[in-house]
């Protein structure tokens, strides 16, 4: 199975007033290479980091981010 | 660059004098006096400065879940390095000195060192592997 986490980081920070990677790394406590990574679809993060960083756009954990498996339905 | 991706090339460039310095030195002193070039691995007790957080930064984040996700991994490579080491070395061991049946103790400095030195190069080489695939 071909499983892959996307995510809406990058338009969410744009959409809360063009939040800085670094600003957002501060607030969930976390490096700024991490949410690079996480940008990038590179890490999948803990259940706790999506958690917070749900909570920092204010949405819920699936609209930030989208599982997704590559097997046909 | 994450503090412990600085910590990892700083550790991979000991291991890399180190080796370097062993080297210049053999032909001139020997392989025993030769093991003073690893002296230089105490240069890692300074790899303590690289979690500092600097004065004057409220709330930086110097290492999380990532990095240390990339260390647990680096550290099961490192342990698998060393154990296949401690094999190769003990058959190695056997086969050199089966008829006399004795290992000469002096052996022994050679593989510890030697072991310490596969045991910091696996794991920084483990770890630098990571950040560059980037997948935790």
């Amino acid at each position: 199975v071909n499983e892959t986490l996307n995510n809406q980081i990058r338009r969410l920070r744009f959409d809360n007033g063009e939040m800085s990677q670094q600003e957002l790394a501060d607030r969930v406590g976390v490096t700024r290479q991490t949410i690079i990574a996480l940008e990038g679809n590179k890490y999948a993060p803990s259940l706790m980091l999506a958690i917070r960083i749900a909570r920092v756009f204010d949405v819920g954990v699936e609209d930030v981010f989208q599982y997704t498996n590559g097997s046909k339905r | 660059m994450t503090q412990q991706q600085k910590m990892a090339w700083f550790t991979l460039a000991i291991c890399v004098a180190v080796l370097l310095a062993y080297g210049v030195l053999l032909p001139f002193v020997g392989p025993r006096a030769a093991l003073a070039a690893f002296s230089l691995m105490s240069a890692w007790a300074f790899s303590g400065r690289f979690y500092r957080k600097r004065p004057g930064v409220v709330g930086a984040v110097v290492f999380d879940e990532r990095d240390r996700a990339i260390h647990v991994k680096a550290v099961q490579v490192c342990a698998g390095c060393v154990y296949l080491y401690f094999v190769a070395c003990c058959f190695t061991m056997a086969q050199l000195r089966r008829a006399a049946d004795t290992v000469p103790v002096g052996w022994l400095d050679y593989m510890l060192w030697f072991g310490a030195l596969v045991l910091m190069l696996s794991w920084s080489v483990a770890a630098l592997v990571q950040y560059r695939r980037e997948v935790a």
